[in-house]
């Protein structure tokens, strides 16, 4: 136990190690594995909404969305994670439920808004999400969407999406922590 | 709507789930008021069942609140005698309803993160555990600061004040020098919840211990989270063990957050004002949002800066976790929770 260690000894790479001693779940790992595996069949957006359900929009549009997301992620400086879980929320939503091309991107805002939420320490504010659309949605459009969104949801908004997989992956490999960049690359 | 598929959550148990207004509900007394809402006595005016609406205050900077989402997930999921059931979800038009009332602090804001710091671990939970334990024993909310700085000194006061003796490093963590106390501070957190008389005396003696373990100030003195389970056989360890450490976090949470200070997303933007496209030029990606500013943004830096005594990580005046005076929304539509529960 660090009781008192030095002050340069309360940098991170100690401090953690003892903490992760403490934290040796490996016996829940498989379990936990497997829970998540399941999370993500039960969650998992129809591959075919887009020929089914969505009339007006394509896959150029959801793309165009999905990529001006990312530099919206990248803007606010967001976790990667929000990200992932913003595209996961779109599709699921998109999976189920017709949009018109002109609420396309409110609905992209609206999911990464409850995803930063969710993901964050500090998520951006409502205003901040419609001045990135050139303010095209009014507040009160976006926290109507919101809750719109959010009781389609269930209120259940997690989901386990690439990122979480290739996190578990890249320890399960032994792999170091120490290029985080290189997951940024996956999407 | 579609219905959900084979092996599919059905997301949508009750068919009216939301699409009712509060307005079925006769409002019959106040019966308390929670952290994030009041809670009213009510009758179903069709049918006459007596149930609990619960208001939720919609946070009109950040929308739908985040506990709120996860106290309706799980309350959703919870079906147990013991447990609450929550019904539906009805909403309300034009509430106009108490404002300025006082605010109440949650219990959970670590004196580690209210000092700046940025790097942090499961030992911020086990904190969270601790203060609802000593709640428990308590009967009440243990630092109910108005806002941060007042919660940082009831913190202080109860489990004495953070020095370079009982927490090495304390003197260079960023926002030290703005809170740090101007006088000399003992803890006396076993003396203050060692005098609950209503509290049973065998769960006050048998835990009052583990509580002031857990509220020690410093990861390396907090009781850690896989010993509290093992130690105490009255502490299920749970289906859900901490996922941080050297095990493969293998969900998303706060673990892939440690070590990353997280600065405010200042600096100029790249989306301009985009004319009559409306913001979202299909035909155009890229062209359309690469130069040009943000306007200036609101956002703190959330644990970073430094010399800000009084503005606190979570944002202070007025927004966030029940700082102050909450800026809620009164009069926009406002989600009520109808919770089935016998008022006797």
């Amino acid at each position: 136990r660090l009781n008192a260690p030095k002050q340069e000894n309360m940098k991170e790479k100690p401090r953690m190690k003892t903490i992760s001693m403490h934290l040796k779940c490996s016996l829940y790992a498989p379990e936990i594995y497997n829970k998540l595996h399941v999370a993500e069949l039960v969650r998992s957006p129809y591959p075919n909404f887009m020929e089914t359900i969505q009339h007006d929009i394509t896959q150029s549009m959801r793309g165009i969305l999905v990529d001006w997301l990312v530099e919206v992620s990248e803007e606010y400086k967001l976790v990667p994670d929000t990200l992932y879980l913003t595209v996961h929320l779109i599709d699921w939503f998109l999976s189920r439920n017709y949009i018109e091309r002109q609420r396309l991107q409110l609905l992209g805002i609206t999911c990464m808004l409850i995803a930063s939420k969710y993901e964050e320490i500090c998520a951006p504010r409502v205003e901040e999400f419609c001045f990135i659309t050139d303010n095209t949605y009014t507040k009160e459009e976006v926290l109507k969407m919101e809750t719109h969104v959010l009781k389609y949801f269930g209120f259940q908004i997690y989901a386990p999406t690439a990122k979480t997989f290739l996190r578990r992956f890249l320890r399960a490999a032994q792999a170091s922590y120490k290029s985080p960049s290189m997951e940024m690359e996956y999407l | 709507m579609a219905i959900a598929g084979a092996g599919q959550l059905n997301l949508h148990e009750s068919p009216c789930w939301g699409s009712r207004s509060v307005d079925c509900f006769e409002k019959l007394e106040q019966i308390s008021e929670g952290t994030y809402g009041q809670v009213y006595m009510a009758r179903e005016i069709k049918t006459g069942e007596i149930v609990a609406l619960k208001k939720i205050r919609m946070d009109n900077e950040r929308g739908f609140p985040i506990t709120a989402i996860r106290e309706i997930k799980i309350l959703k999921k919870l079906h147990h005698e013991n447990v609450i059931k929550l019904k539906e979800s009805v909403t309300s038009q034009g509430a106009k309803d108490e404002q300025g009332r006082p605010g109440k602090c949650c219990p959970i804001p670590i004196n580690n993160l209210l000092l700046g710091a940025t790097k942090y671990s499961p030992a911020v939970d086990m904190w969270s555990v601790g203060c609802i334990f000593a709640e428990l024993l308590h009967g009440k909310l243990i630092f109910p600061g108005k806002d941060e700085p007042e919660q940082l000194n009831k913190i202080f006061e109860l489990c004495g004040a953070p020095d370079e003796v009982n927490w090495p490093g304390v003197s260079k963590i960023p926002w030290y020098n703005n809170f740090k106390p101007t006088r000399p501070m003992k803890r006396r957190l076993r003396e203050a919840l060692g005098n609950q008389e209503k509290a049973p005396a065998t769960a006050t003696t048998r835990r009052k211990g583990q509580t002031t373990e857990i509220t020690a100030f410093t990861a390396s003195c907090r009781l850690p989270p896989i010993q509290s389970g093992q130690a105490h056989a009255q502490m299920r360890p749970g289906p859900n063990p901490p996922l941080h450490g050297s095990q493969p976090p293998v969900a998303a949470g706060p673990g892939h957050h440690h070590g990353k200070p997280r600065g405010p997303a200042g600096g100029p933007g790249r989306y301009p004002a985009n004319g009559t496209n409306g913001g979202f030029n299909h035909q155009n990606h890229g062209g359309g949002y690469s130069s040009g500013p943000y306007p200036p943004q609101g956002r703190g830096a959330p644990y970073g800066s430094s010399g800000m005594p009084g503005a606190g990580p979570r944002g202070s005046g007025g927004s966030g976790y029940g700082v102050g005076a909450p800026n809620y929304s009164q009069d926009g539509p406002t989600e009520v929770l109808v919770l089935d529960v016998a008022l006797t």
